[in-house]
C-alpha cells in the first residue's frame, strides 16, 4: 500500500484584512484576510516549518528523499530541496528534487514520488511546499493570494490515506504567469479564465479519475480543490456531480489562494475529520490539472494530526495597514546590510548552523552549542560527540531590543535552553513582544536573516508553540 | 599565587578631557589634550617616557589596528608602544599592562592613554565588529546586558524603580562634574517613563555613546618623589577573561559576572584587602547600564549576591554614603568611550585620593577602586589605588 503517512502545514502568523486593500486602492473592501509573510519568511522557510511538523520536529531517520515544490522558490539556481534536506538533518545520501514553474508543482512532486515508491527506488519521501504569492499592487490578486507552506510524507508503512489512483492533463492556457524578472504574478483574470482554464481542466481530470475507478461523485466523501477566488472550485465540483456538503472549504476567505501550498494544506484539513474507508478526491489546477484519489485507512484513528487548521490560523497577528504588509515583503530587496559570507565558513559550519548539531561531552554529559573542541564545563577534550540538538525548548531569559535596526521593532532576543540540553541565543519571531515570559515553551524555526550582497542568509529563530 | 606588586608603582600624573559629543575634535586632538594634561600634571616631558600603552577599541581611522594611533598623535616615535583591546575593560587593562611593565623593572616611566572617537563613525558609533554573522544577529550592547537584568529581576525580584535610582544617583554626581558628558540631574519619574531601549532598560538606564580621552603616567614608586610629593600608589591589579559568548554557556546563571569576581579577588589579594566594603573608600565601577552597577556591588564583594539593591536603596553608594560609587557620574553620566573609560576612572580615583575633586569630593578617601567589565561578563579588569 502506498499513501500519505503524515501531513503538516504552516500558515504565517501574520495576516492583512482584505478591507485594507480596498482602503489602499479606493475600491470595495473584500471579505476576510490574506495570509502574509513576516519579514523573515520566504517559500523556503514556510516549507521548512511544514516539513518540521511532518517530522514531528526531529524524527527524520526513515526519510530517504525530500522534494520541494513552489512557484516562488528563493533561488532561481540553487536547490531549495537540498537546503531543506540539510535543515531537516537528512543524510547526504538522500535524494532531493525541486519542482516549480506551475501551480501543479506540489502534485507533480507527488506523482513523481508515487512512481519512485512504486519502482521501490525510494521508501519514504518528504514533499514540502512553500509559496509567497504576490499579485500586482492594486490588482485583485494581491488580496486574493495568500502565503503558506505545507508538506506530506508518502511511503508504505503507517499509511493514513492510500493513494488509489492518479490522473493528469496538460493545458497551454494563459491563466497566471510570471516571466523571469517579474516581481508580480500576471493574469488576464476573467470569467473566461475561470471557465475555460480552471474549471475545464479540473472537470477533465476529475471525470477521468472517477471513470477509471468506476466511481460516481456520491461514492466520494470529500472533494478537495484549491480555489483561485473562493467560488470557481464549487462550480467545478458541481459539474462533476458533487453536492455542496462534499466540497471542502478551500479556506479562501481565511487565508487566500496559496498556490502550490494549497493541495497538501487542504488534504491535511480533510484528514482531520476523515473516517476509515472514506474516499477523498484531490483536484489541483495549474497549466492543466492533476487528480489524486485516496482512501482513508484505519491508521487515521491512531495518528495524532497537527492541531486543527482552524485553530492554527485563529492565532494570528493582523498587520495594521497595507503599508506594513508591503514593507514586510520588500525589506530584503531594499536593505542589504549583511556582509558577504564566505562559502568556506558556510560549509565548515553547516553542521551547527543548518543541521543544528551541538557537542555532547561524554565525560560530564553537558550538551553545548556551537560545536566545541573542549567541554566548557569539565574541560574534557578527548571524548566529545557531535549530536543533533532538539528543536524544542524553554526561554531562560530575554529582552525586547528597540535599538537593533530591524523592519519590525522591538527585536526579541532570547536565551533558549533546548530539551535534552544545549543553550542557544536567538531572535524570537511570530510573537507579541509583550507576551514573552521566562519559561515560555518555544520551537526552533529556520528564518531569513539580513540579506547579503549576493546571498540569502538563513539562521535559526524561535517562536511560541502554535 | 602571583607575587604582589603592591606599592611598587606610583601614579604621578593624570589627565582627562571634557567627554561628550566632541564634534569639533578628532582622535588626535583628544589624544594630545589628554596626554599633555597628564605630562603637565606629572611635571614630566614626553621625552622622559620610556614606554606607552594605548587603550583603544577603535583606533584612529586610517591608522590600522596597531599602536601607531598613539605614536602618530603625539609624534612620540622610537619608543615601545603597544595597543590593548579587551572589550570594555580596554582602558583598565592598558593601565594594568603599564603597571606590570614598570613593576618588572623594565621601564622607569610609562604613559597610558585611552582614546575613543565614535562620533565620526557611521551608525552613531554603535556598529559592532568581529561578531559572528549568525550567532550575534540581533544583539546590541544594551540587549546583551538586558538578558542578565531580566533574569536577575526574575530571580531576585529587583524592580525597574531600584534600577532607576542608580541613574538618578549617577546623574546627580555627573551634574557636579564639569568634564562629564551629561551634566544634568534626572528624576525617578523621568527615568521610568523614558522610551525603552532594551527591556528592562529605558534610555536613562543606558550610558551614552561618547567621545573622550584620558591619560595616566606611572613610574617606579621609588622615583615618584622626583615628579610630585602627593603621588598615588598602585595596590593591586587583576584581570579575568571568561567566555565571549556567555549566552551559549549552558551553566551561566545570568545573575552576575564571574570575571568581575575573579579580577577583584586578584586585586584584593595583592592589596591585602579582606573586607572591601570597609577598606575601600571610593569606587569607580562599570555602570554601562543601571543593572550592571547593582550586580557589580555583589561581584566586587561589597554585599552578597542578590542583595545589591540594598546599597542603592539605603543611599550607601551616594557621595555622602559609606561606600561612594561613581562620584564622577560613572559611565552613565560621564560617558563611555570604551578605551578611555578605564583610564578616566584612574583619573577620577587619583583626583579623589588627592582630595582635588571639588563639589563631588568624597570624605577623606584612603583607598580607591577602578573596575571595568565587558563582553558582557567576558572580561573584567580591576585596579586598587591608595595613599602611600
Amino acid at each position: 500500500m502506498i499513501g500519505i503517512t503524515s501531513c503538516g502545514y504552516h500558515v504565517p502568523f501574520c495576516r492583512l484584512e482584505r478591507a485594507h486593500f480596498g482602503q489602499a486602492w479606493d475600491r470595495r473592501p473584500g471579505k476576510g484576510e490574506r495570509a502574509a509573510i513576516y519579514f523573515d519568511e520566504d517559500a523556503l522557510t514556510l516549507g521548512f516549518e511544514a516539513a518540521q511538523r511532518c517530522l514531528e520536529y526531529r524524527d527524520n531517520k526513515d526519510v530517504d528523499a525530500l522534494f520541494f515544490a513552489s512557484t516562488s522558490a528563493p533561488f532561481w539556481q540553487r536547490s531549495t530541496a537540498s537546503f531543506l534536506a540539510a535543515a531537516c538533518d537528512l543524510s547526504a545520501l538522500c535524494e532531493t528534487s525541486d519542482f516549480g514553474g506551475s501551480l501543479r508543482s506540489a502534485t507533480a512532486a507527488l506523482r513523481a514520488g508515487v512512481d519512485a515508491l512504486n519502482s521501490r527506488r525510494l521508501s519514504n519521501i518528504l514533499i514540502a511546499t512553500g509559496e509567497v504569492r504576490d499579485g500586482q499592487p492594486g490588482e485583485s490578486e494581491e488580496e486574493w493570494f495568500g502565503d503558506a507552506g505545507s508538506a506530506v510524507t508518502i511511503g508504505r508503512e503507517n499509511v493514513l490515506a492510500e493513494i488509489l489512483g492518479l490522473a493528469t492533463c496538460s493545458s497551454n492556457f494563459w491563466d497566471e504567469w510570471r516571466r523571469d524578472g517579474d516581481d508580480f504574478i500576471q493574469t488576464q483574470a476573467s470569467r473566461f479564465s475561470t471557465e475555460r482554464g480552471y474549471q475545464k481542466s479540473l472537470v477533465t481530470v476529475g471525470r477521468t479519475l472517477l471513470e477509471k475507478h468506476g466511481l460516481q461523485a456520491r461514492h466520494v466523501a470529500t472533494v478537495i480543490c484549491p480555489s483561485p477566488d473562493g467560488r470557481a472550485h464549487s462550480a467545478a465540483a458541481k459539474q462533476l456531480g458533487f453536492q455542496e456538503p462534499q466540497i471542502l472549504d478551500p479556506f479562501f476567505v481565511d487565508i487566500g489562494a496559496t498556490g502550490s501550498a494549497a493541495p497538501f494544506l487542504l488534504l491535511a484539513k480533510a484528514l482531520e475529520v476523515a473516517r476509515p474507508g472514506e474516499l477523498l478526491l484531490l483536484l489541483n489546477y495549474g497549466d492543466g490539472a492533476d487528480g489524486v484519489l485516496l482512501r482513508v485507512t484505519e491508521e487515521i484513528r491512531k495518528r495524532p494530526l497537527q492541531s486543527s487548521l482552524s485553530d492554527h490560523i485563529s492565532e494570528r497577528r493582523l498587520y495594521a495597514s497595507y503599508q506594513i504588509f508591503r514593507k514586510m515583503r520588500s525589506y530584503y530587496g531594499e536593505h542589504q546590510e549583511a556582509a558577504e559570507l564566505s562559502n568556506v565558513l558556510l560549509e565548515k559550519e553547516e553542521s551547527q548552523n543548518v543541521r543544528l548539531h551541538g557537542t555532547l561531552c561524554l565525560s560530564c554529559g553537558t550538551r553545548q552549542y556551537p560545536l566545541t573542541r573542549v567541554c566548557s564545563v569539565c574541560k574534557n577534550h578527548d571524548s566529545l560527540q557531535e549530536v543533533p540538538l532538539a528543536h524544542t525548548g524553554q526561554v531562560f531569559t530575554f529582552t525586547r531590543d528597540h535599538l537593533y535596526v530591524a523592519p519590525d521593532s522591538p527585536t526579541i532576543m532570547s536565551v533558549v535552553d533546548v530539551d535534552q540540553g544545549g543553550r542557544l541565543y536567538l531572535q524570537m519571531t511570530d510573537v507579541d513582544p509583550e507576551d514573552v515570559r521566562i519559561g515560555d515553551a518555544v520551537v526552533l524555526t529556520l528564518r531569513r536573516r539580513k540579506e547579503g550582497p549576493t546571498m540569502h542568509n538563513y539562521y535559526w529563530k524561535c517562536r511560541p508553540v502554535r | 599565587m602571583a607575587t604582589s606588586l603592591k606599592d611598587q608603582v606610583a601614579v604621578i600624573g593624570v589627565g582627562c578631557i571634557k567627554f561628550g559629543d566632541n564634534f569639533d575634535q578628532g582622535y588626535e586632538d583628544m589624544a594630545v589634550d589628554a596626554a599633555y594634561a597628564a605630562f603637565h600634571d606629572a611635571h614630566i616631558s614626553p621625552e622622559e617616557i620610556d614606554a606607552a600603552w594605548l587603550g583603544t577599541y577603535s583606533p584612529a581611522q586610517g591608522h590600522g589596528k596597531a599602536a601607531v594611533s598613539l605614536g602618530d598623535a603625539l609624534r612620540l616615535y622610537d619608543k615601545p608602544i603597544s595597543r590593548v583591546e579587551n572589550f570594555c575593560a580596554t582602558g583598565t587593562d592598558a593601565f594594568r599592562h603599564a603597571v606590570l611593565a614598570v613593576a618588572s623593572g623594565m621601564y622607569d616611566t610609562a604613559l597610558v592613554l585611552g582614546v575613543e572617537k565614535y562620533k565620526d563613525r557611521p551608525g552613531r558609533g554603535l556598529a559592532r565588529e568581529g561578531v559572528h554573522p549568525y550567532y550575534h544577529d540581533g544583539s546590541t550592547a544594551p540587549g546583551l546586558f538586558a538578558l542578565a537584568a531580566t533574569r536577575y529581576m526574575h530571580e531576585f525580584g529587583l524592580t525597574r524603580e531600584t534600577l532607576a535610582k542608580v541613574a538618578v544617583k549617577n546623574h546627580h554626581n555627573g551634574a557636579l562634574n564639569a568634564k562629564a558628558h551629561l551634566q544634568k540631574e534626572v528624576t525617578l519619574e523621568t527615568v521610568l517613563t523614558a522610551p525603552v531601549v532594551a527591556y528592562p532598560f529605558g534610555l536613562y538606564d543606558c550610558c551614552p555613546t561618547t567621545d573622550g580621552a584620558a591619560a595616566a603616567i606611572v613610574c617606579r614608586a621609588d622615583l615618584a618623589k622626583k615628579y610630585r610629593t602627593d603621588h598615588i600608589l598602585v595596590k593591586g591589579v587583576g584581570l579575568s577573561v571568561t567566555s565571549g559568548r556567555p549566552f551559549m554557556d549552558p551553566n551561566f546563571d545570568y545573575l552576575g559576572f564571574r570575571a568581575t569576581q575573579n579580577a577583584s579577588a586578584q586585586a584584593y589579594a595583592m592589596a591585602g584587602i579582606t573586607d572591601p566594603l570597609k577598606e575601600i573608600d571610593v569606587a569607580e565601577v562599570h555602570d554601562c547600564f543601571t543593572w550592571t552597577e547593582i550586580s557589580n556591588y555583589e561581584d566586587l564583594g561589597f554585599i552578597q549576591k542578590g542583595q545589591g539593591a540594598k546599597l542603592i536603596e539605603e543611599g550607601r553608594t551616594a557621595l555622602e554614603g559609606d561606600i561612594p560609587v561613581n562620584p564622577s557620574g560613572g559611565l552613565k553620566s560621564f560617558g563611555h568611550p570604551i578605551g578611555a573609560s578605564g583610564v578616566r576612572m584612574v583619573y577620577e580615583i587619583v583626583t579623589q585620593l588627592r582630595g582635588e575633586a571639588g563639589l563631588r569630593q568624597v570624605k577623606d578617601p584612603k583607598m580607591g577602586l577602578v573596575h571595568n567589565v565587558g563582553g558582557p561578563g567576558a572580561v573584567s579588569c580591576v585596579a586598587v589605588l591608595g595613599q602611600p
